[in-house]
């Protein structure tokens, strides 16, 4: 009898996802999907809206990367007021750096201390109750205080640029809001009301260097689960191969560090980027045009950003790189959990980076906005924390959104979190006869590495937490677990 | 040690107002910010972090103010908030149990806390509230003002 095996919706994944793993009469894997519940209204939504409205409003589309969502859609804005980013006056393209280098420093924060930490520390065994921050706070107390301040020092960071205020506004169309004050970049410096910038740094050094410890002690795991060849694209530096996260070229390279994709300019992705539709999901599948369908999908990320540069622009991020890209003899790296060691030295550039800006005058420059002549069309692509994001717009006369198309992050990872699933149903629920609490952990571990962020923007109280279960062909439920 | 009637009191308002109901949270921060301005911290959550165990560390009082899917019998319910970590997450956010739990663990301290559950209807991508979830927001906010006058 052949069976279906359903985990609805996947644990500490931000939204809903649901898992289905389909087994033939002989208990073999047949085929796995990672089914999204994706919310693709907004582009709906902010049609007939002024344009200016739009970096404030997308950041309703997501309450974890709301910043990151301002961001592309000012960077697309600009544009229809005669801004390209070259254009913006060094306060705010400098001020907009510092708002998007503390977004990615506190998204991955959370991401390694709140939903990575968990799996690491206490293992794939562990009890459903003990996979979570609140046990990671109970037996590594020092560990998760950490945690809580490095996301808090972004946090900051954002509420010193965009105001307190829930929908904050950093950005405005050919330019920022405000700059930032010196007793505001002191706040951040001086280390009296919050572990300061330097602090950041020694603690991103030694969360890097607690990775790198487990790696070693658990060596063979982290190298091979959930490890597929695959591509990789990212945001590269607008003038060389520089890693870079707010405004740059699109590369693309193969599983072998082939190019795929030569720095195109990012306002021409539609000319080298499209989307594939499946019956049996939501979610869109990106691809390059050049290579097709079939192998033309690439990661993005943490992961892909660090395979696709040439060097990172900090001395102590750039010696991490050497040494990550030295483990695969210069060679992309496939290793689907090396993303997290991948995500931590991201962290560490952003604390490097955001030092700089710190003691950098122009921050506490006065030319705040340009403008220049205008558009009906604008493009904004940033380097998200989990992956390269786009925001396209198409306004009439009147400043009216027309067309609104967004590419997001978890979109890209849609392919490869579907093969890292395939991977866990082939290596681990292959001719199990029993479903047990260890093997859907790994399931989940396989996707979160990817940090999704689905249907975000609406939670409220009383969601189930997971709900798995197995379905023969005929549709009867075989077996069903909960977890509340 | 600070003196007691020195340290905050928080209501921290859940939600998105973008998604109808979802916006409860944040309608009930509007409606208290009018009449109880000096006497609150209003703070607003898409949901709720980790940070947040920092945030309410130094607190006396905290509400959580959510929009709640579940039926309840009179639209809204104020009930006591205790430490729960012996629970999975869905998400990335936190329960408020657990960001108890998380301030109980790191730093000791647990404030009197309490939710305050508003039942929703509607969760679409749309502005403002339906007409059975700004009922629910006056019952809450009745809920509030005999809460804080006691």
């Amino acid at each position: 009898m052949s069976k279906k095996i359903i985990i609805e919706p996947v644990t500490r994944v931000e939204g809903h996802g649901k898992v289905t793993i389909n087994l033939d009469d002989d208990g073999r894997v047949k085929d796995s999907f990672l089914h999204i519940v994706e919310f693709r209204g907004f582009e709906k939504f902010i049609q007939g809206h002024p344009y200016w409205t739009a970096p404030v409003t997308v950041q309703r589309l997501c309450g974890i990367c709301p910043v990151s969502h301002h961001l592309a859609a000012a960077k697309a804005i600009d544009q229809l007021v005669g801004i390209d980013p070259q254009d913006l006056s060094p306060t705010a393209y400098k001020i907009r750096e510092l708002l998007h280098y503390g977004q990615v420093f506190q998204s991955h924060a959370l991401h390694f201390f709140y939903l990575a930490a968990p799996d690491l520390l206490f293992g794939l065994n562990a009890p459903v109750e003990k996979r979570n921050v609140v046990a990671v706070a109970k037996e590594h107390t020092e560990l998760a205080k950490k945690g809580i301040l490095m996301r808090k020092f972004g946090q900051e960071i954002i509420k010193a640029i965009a105001g307190k205020k829930i929908h904050g506004i950093a950005a405005v169309p050919g330019g920022v809001h405000k700059n930032l004050t010196a007793k505001e970049r002191d706040y951040f410096l001086n280390g009296v009301e919050i572990p300061n910038i330097d602090t950041m740094i020694d603690w991103s050094l030694k969360v890097i260097q607690f990775l790198k410890d487990f790696h070693t002690q658990n060596q063979q795991w982290i190298d091979t689960f959930a490890a597929y060849p695959s591509g990789h694209l990212a945001l590269v530096g607008q003038k060389d191969g520089a890693f870079e996260l707010y405004d740059g070229r699109l590369r693309g390279i193969d599983s072998n560090g082939k190019i795929t994709l030569n720095d195109v300019p990012d306002y021409q992705y539609h000319k080298y980027i499209t989307e594939d539709v499946e019956p049996w999901t939501y979610m869109k599948f990106p691809y390059l045009i050049n290579i097709g369908k079939e192998d033309g999908w690439n990661r993005v990320g943490p992961l892909a950003r660090l395979n696709v540069c040439d060097y990172m622009g900090t001395p102590l991020a750039e010696k991490e790189r050497r040494e990550f890209k030295e483990y695969t003899n210069g060679l992309p790296n496939n290793m689907t959990m090396h993303t997290h060691l991948a995500r931590l030295i991201e962290i560490l550039y952003c604390a490097e980076r955001i030092k700089e800006l710190l003691h950098d005058e122009d921050l506490m420059g006065t030319e705040l906005v340009r403008k220049g002549n205008k558009r009906l069309e604008g493009i904004g692509i940033i380097e998200a924390p989990r992956g390269t994001l786009t925001h396209h717009y198409k306004v009439d006369e009147d400043g009216k959104i027309t067309k609104c198309n967004l590419i997001v992050s978890t979109t890209h990872n849609n392919e490869p979190m579907n093969r890292a699933v395939s991977w866990v149903a082939q290596n681990v629920l292959d001719k199990k006869k029993e479903i047990t609490e260890n093997m859907l952990n790994q399931v989940e571990i396989a996707i979160r590495a990817y940090d999704p962020c689905l249907s975000c923007a609406t939670h409220a109280l009383g969601t189930m937490p997971i709900h798995a279960k197995i379905v023969d062909s005929q549709g009867r439920i075989i077996d069903e677990k909960f977890r509340r | 040690m600070k003196n007691l009637e020195d340290k905050k009191a928080l209501v921290i308002g859940i939600g998105n107002d973008a998604r109808q109901d979802d916006g409860l949270g944040w309608a009930l921060l509007s409606k208290i910010e009018k009449d109880f301005e000096d006497e609150f911290d209003l703070i607003y959550r898409y949901q709720l972090n980790i940070e947040d165990a920092d945030l309410i560390k130094d607190a006396r009082l905290v509400i959580f103010a959510d929009a709640c899917k579940n039926n309840l019998l009179d639209g809204s319910e104020l009930s006591r908030c205790e430490p729960n970590g012996e629970i999975s997450f869905s998400t990335h956010a936190l329960s408020p149990s657990a960001v108890l739990a998380l301030s109980n663990q790191i730093y000791m301290s647990q404030p009197e806390s309490y939710v305050l559950k508003m039942q929703g209807y509607e969760w679409e991508l749309q502005t403002g509230l339906t007409n059975l979830g700004k009922l629910n927001l006056e019952k809450a906010y009745g809920l509030f003002k005999r809460f804080v006058s006691n």
